[in-house]
């Protein structure tokens, strides 16, 4: 009996004990239950049945290691503040050795055979009770550098490669994520039996700090014995970028030069990159257009509509990012008005891009011109094969030729060229280029817009407006020409254009004479004039006849410095502050971009206003 | 006797004709000169075979040139990523590897052959550069990395699941993908373009996708839907989606459409059908919208 009181006496006081401990776990620790877990900002979660455990916890004020968690269970902890560190790889880069590290003194260490990515969080503070989920990103802190040779021709004088990768960043530092910026040398050696064709070898790095501070790469050619035959070092760092593939390409035996110079880097990310789009509504197309799908033939729809006499106008509306081809010939003989407009795109997105092979013309030959109402090109990447728009012969008058939002790039010829056997055959009165840009023009002996100067063969309106005209060679032949035979009243406006003639020489921007009209009406204002100049040769305008005008506002790049302007006292162009190469992004390539947004073009809002965003 | 022998020799000769693997394909310089050849090893690196495990690919193509003409071509199992290849001797030999295509056209010529898609453009394709190299004594391995060559397009709807799930008026969509590069020619390094129609449906989450090789020109990708009921047309997106895909390796475009707002169809909702019925069958919640 005693005994069996002993025996229910010592049950109830370890009963007692487990329920005192009991609550005070209640009391004295909360559950971690909910975790948003990401890698390189996507949501990332633990395949069932892996065993991993992505989650190394700290105390948050001492750092000391307090727990390796599996994200598959909630889990409890004391409560308090804790540093909450993750990785999909935690074996790799935190084994078991060095798992009970504190927190501060967490490194890891550049992989001496440099094949292990480091993808982990930074040390993400998360305090009980635990009620707001914890989120926490793992973020790849490596790139792979892939060094390949491209000779084709072996040099058996060695046997191996030895690379000799010299990183600034040792290791990183998970408290702070900051890396350890000491310098390390990652050797490996790898045998060639092609004496260094196909030679291929992938390092596993950090990514680098910037472009200075980027990896220095050795390469040492040993023979059978081991010795050097030869080294042969990049003459620049890598830069090192996260998740992507630094690929440089060179020549191993295509030089005795210590020092490799000619080589390519191209960076390639590893793994799939995303791109989203919310597709839009569908585009508002303008009343009466025809839209081209992408596989549509455009020259079967143009004849279709050209034929049919039911059509009034041709009206063609083409999507935006797709490529449409004009075959030789279906526009050599327009016979009515032409409206050929794209779809609208936001900046940086490709434009309905419209090829036309061989010339484009219009109208009869019987002595009574077509009379249409309107040409007109808009939102367009136009790519004709030869001179643009080239009659002869051919009568017509036409109320409204329209270039509006088209680019021009590499325009093999002239725009536009009127050629005719008899007066008033051939009539434009309107012409107007609107933000567009013409670049790499090569005008030979043709003006851009060139009229026949032997019949009277008139544009009576011409308007130049914000767009650019950017030349690989201009010449004489002028962006207008042959305005010598226009009767009655000419009136040209050249508004906010960007004029680039990179060929210096004996160059001519325009040549407007008006010697046979009754008024002649000239507009030249907020242009800027730039490009390579020669001393003592090149005219900007050539007037004649002129009965009003208004020639103001007009910039030239500090440098560029013509023979003549042709322009009287105080309507020269005034010099800027800087440059041509300093004003511009890129003038070569025809990226007119204004650099400096303090400048007086960026001010005054001077040439083509695309260049100015 | 001697007719016997001749005999037994002509049998013998079948017979090794027999034992010929039923994936090689017919190398015409090996079994011309059979003297003349040699065993190279053919590596692939580890960054290909990593790859490979994820994607379950477990052997590649192998395809070796000498001039136009095919002079080996086998499905190899990957193993350890240490191949063998038999090619003749001495020779400038050009060679590629692919894993996962969905079929190989015109093996026998360099200029001609074609690695392509499977119907419906849905492998995600792995190519080699096509490499040079010389069959000699002192030359006994060529590396080979496989990388993925092509992009992937997905089309997927904007609205939620328990949105599209109470939807009557169609059962399925057919999703156009236009412009996709079904097939590569390494030999010419020419691309084979066509349009991808996918079919989804509900047990799909109306999602489609397709992999593409690189797009060569500016012809970029887009899309258009054919919403289907019973297998019949019942609606269209008015035009194609105002996206431009330009499909490269290893790029996922992604494009989300609203499939059920009708500013998108081709036949407008009327003003009373436009509006959603709903109800609320077993604590979900739909919408039923009239197409």
């Amino acid at each position: 009996m005693k005994k069996n009181i002993l025996y229910l006496f010592f049950h109830v006081l370890i009963l007692a004990s487990v329920c005192g401990c009991a609550k005070q776990d209640a009391y004295d620790s909360s559950v971690v239950r909910q975790y948003n877990i990401y890698l390189n900002g996507k949501p990332w979660q633990l395949n069932p049945g892996i065993s991993t455990k992505p989650f190394f916890i700290y105390k948050d004020d001492t750092g000391d290691f307090i727990a390796n968690y599996t994200s598959h269970y909630r889990f409890s902890l004391q409560n308090g503040s804790y540093r909450f560190v993750a990785s999909p790889m935690p074996a790799n880069l935190i084994p078991d050795s060095v798992l009970s590290t504190n927190l501060k003194d967490l490194v890891i260490k550049q992989a001496p055979r440099a094949d292990q990515h480091v993808q982990i969080s930074a040390a993400v503070l998360y305090s009980s009770p635990f009620e707001q989920p914890l989120h926490i990103d793992m973020i790849s802190r490596t790139g792979r550098l892939r060094l390949q040779a491209t000779d084709t021709k072996s040099d058996r004088s060695y046997t191996t490669v030895r690379a000799v990768v010299t990183v600034k960043r040792s290791g990183y530092r998970v408290i702070d994520e900051r890396y350890v910026e000491t310098p390390l040398e990652v050797t490996r050696s790898m045998a060639t039996d092609r004496g260094g064709v196909n030679y291929t070898d992938d390092f596993v790095l950090f990514n680098t700090k910037n472009e200075e501070n980027g990896v220095d790469v050795r390469l040492e050619l040993l023979d059978g014995t081991g010795s050097i035959v030869r080294t042969r070092k990049l003459d620049a760092p890598i830069s090192i970028f996260s998740d992507s593939l630094t690929l440089v390409q060179f020549g191993l035996n295509d030089s005795e030069d210590p020092m490799i110079q000619k080589y390519s880097v191209t960076v390639l990310p590893e793994n799939w990159t995303e791109e989203e789009y919310d597709a839009e509504e569908p585009f508002s197309i303008p009343e009466g257009f025809t839209v081209l799908a992408p596989d549509d033939d455009i020259n079967t729809v143009y004849n279709a509509l050209k034929n049919d006499n039911e059509v009034s106008e041709v009206k063609l509306f083409l999507s935006a990012g797709t490529s449409y081809f004009f075959a030789n010939g279906t526009l050599s003989n327009i016979v009515k008005p032409l409206h050929i407009v794209g779809q609208q795109t936001a900046a940086g997105q490709p434009a309905a891009t419209l090829a036309i092979q061989g010339n484009v013309s219009m109208g009869t030959n019987t002595g009574t011109p077509l009379k249409i109402s309107t040409i007109r090109f808009e939102n367009l990447d136009l790519k004709p094969s030869a001179d643009f728009f080239r009659f002869r012969d051919q009568d017509f008058e036409v109320d409204n030729v329209i270039f509006r939002n088209c680019e021009f790039r590499d325009l093999p010829a002239t725009m536009w060229y009127q050629q005719s056997d008899g007066d008033l055959m051939q009539i434009i009165h309107n012409f107007l280029i609107e933000d567009c840009r013409f670049i790499n023009l090569n005008l030979g002996s043709s003006g851009l817009l060139g009229l026949g100067n032997r019949q009277i063969l008139p544009i009576y309106n011409i308007v130049f407006k914000n767009s650019t005209f950017h030349a690989k060679t201009l010449g004489t032949a002028a962006l207008i020409t042959n305005l010598n035979r226009i009767d009655r009243n000419l009136s040209v406006t050249i508004e906010n254009c960007t004029m680039v003639n990179l060929a210096g020489g004996d160059m001519k921007f325009f040549d407007l004479n008006g010697a046979n009209t009754d008024a002649f009406h000239l507009t030249v204002k907020n242009n800027l004039i730039s490009g390579n100049a020669d001393a003592g040769r090149g005219t900007w305008l050539i007037l004649n006849k002129v009965s009003s005008r208004d020639i103001t506002n007009n910039y030239y790049t500090s440098g560029f410095v013509l023979n003549n302007w042709g322009v009287l006292t105080g309507e020269e162009p005034v010099a800027t502050l800087l440059p041509m190469a300093a004003l511009f992004e890129d003038p070569i390539a025809g990226d007119l971009h204004i650099k400096d947004k303090t400048s007086e073009v960026y001010l005054h809002k001077i040439g083509d206003p695309h260049w100015l965003k | 006797m001697k007719h016997l022998l001749s005999m037994l020799l002509f049998a013998l000769l079948l017979s090794a004709c027999s034992d010929k693997e039923n994936n090689e394909l017919e190398p015409k310089h090996i079994s011309e000169n059979p003297s003349i050849s040699t065993t190279m090893k053919l590596k692939l690196n580890a960054a290909s075979l990593t790859a490979f495990a994820a994607q379950n690919v477990s052997a590649i193509d192998v395809f070796v040139y000498l001039g136009d003409s095919l002079v080996f071509g086998k499905n190899l199992a990957l193993g350890d990523g240490n191949l063998q290849i038999e090619v003749p001797l001495g020779e400038s030999l050009k060679t590629f590897a692919v894993a996962n295509a969905g079929e190989i056209i015109d093996p026998e010529s360099l200029q001609k052959v074609l690695i392509s898609q499977d119907v419906g453009s849905q492998k995600e394709i792995y190519v080699s550069a096509l490499t040079t190299f010389m069959s000699d004594k002192t030359v006994s391995t060529v590396n080979l990395e496989l990388k993925r060559m092509v992009g992937q397009a997905v089309f997927q709807p904007v609205e939620a699941v328990e949105e599209l799930t109470g939807i009557t008026t169609f059962d399925a969509l057919d999703v156009h993908f236009n412009n996709v590069v079904i097939g590569y020619m390494p030999g010419a390094n020419r691309f084979v373009m066509d349009k991808v129609i996918v079919r989804t449906n509900m047990a799909t989450g109306f999602k489609a996708s397709v992999y593409s090789f690189p797009t060569p020109d500016a012809n970029l990708g887009n899309i258009e839907v054919v919403y289907l009921n019973e297998g019949s047309e019942v609606n269209r997106t008015l035009r194609p989606l105002s996206v431009a895909i330009k499909y490269e390796s290893s790029k996922r475009t992604v494009v989300n459409m609203p499939i059920l707002n009708p500013a998108f169809l081709a036949h407008k909702l009327s003003a009373s059908s436009r509006s959603a019925s709903s109800g609320t069958s077993s604590g979900v919640t739909f919408q039923e919208y009239q197409f």
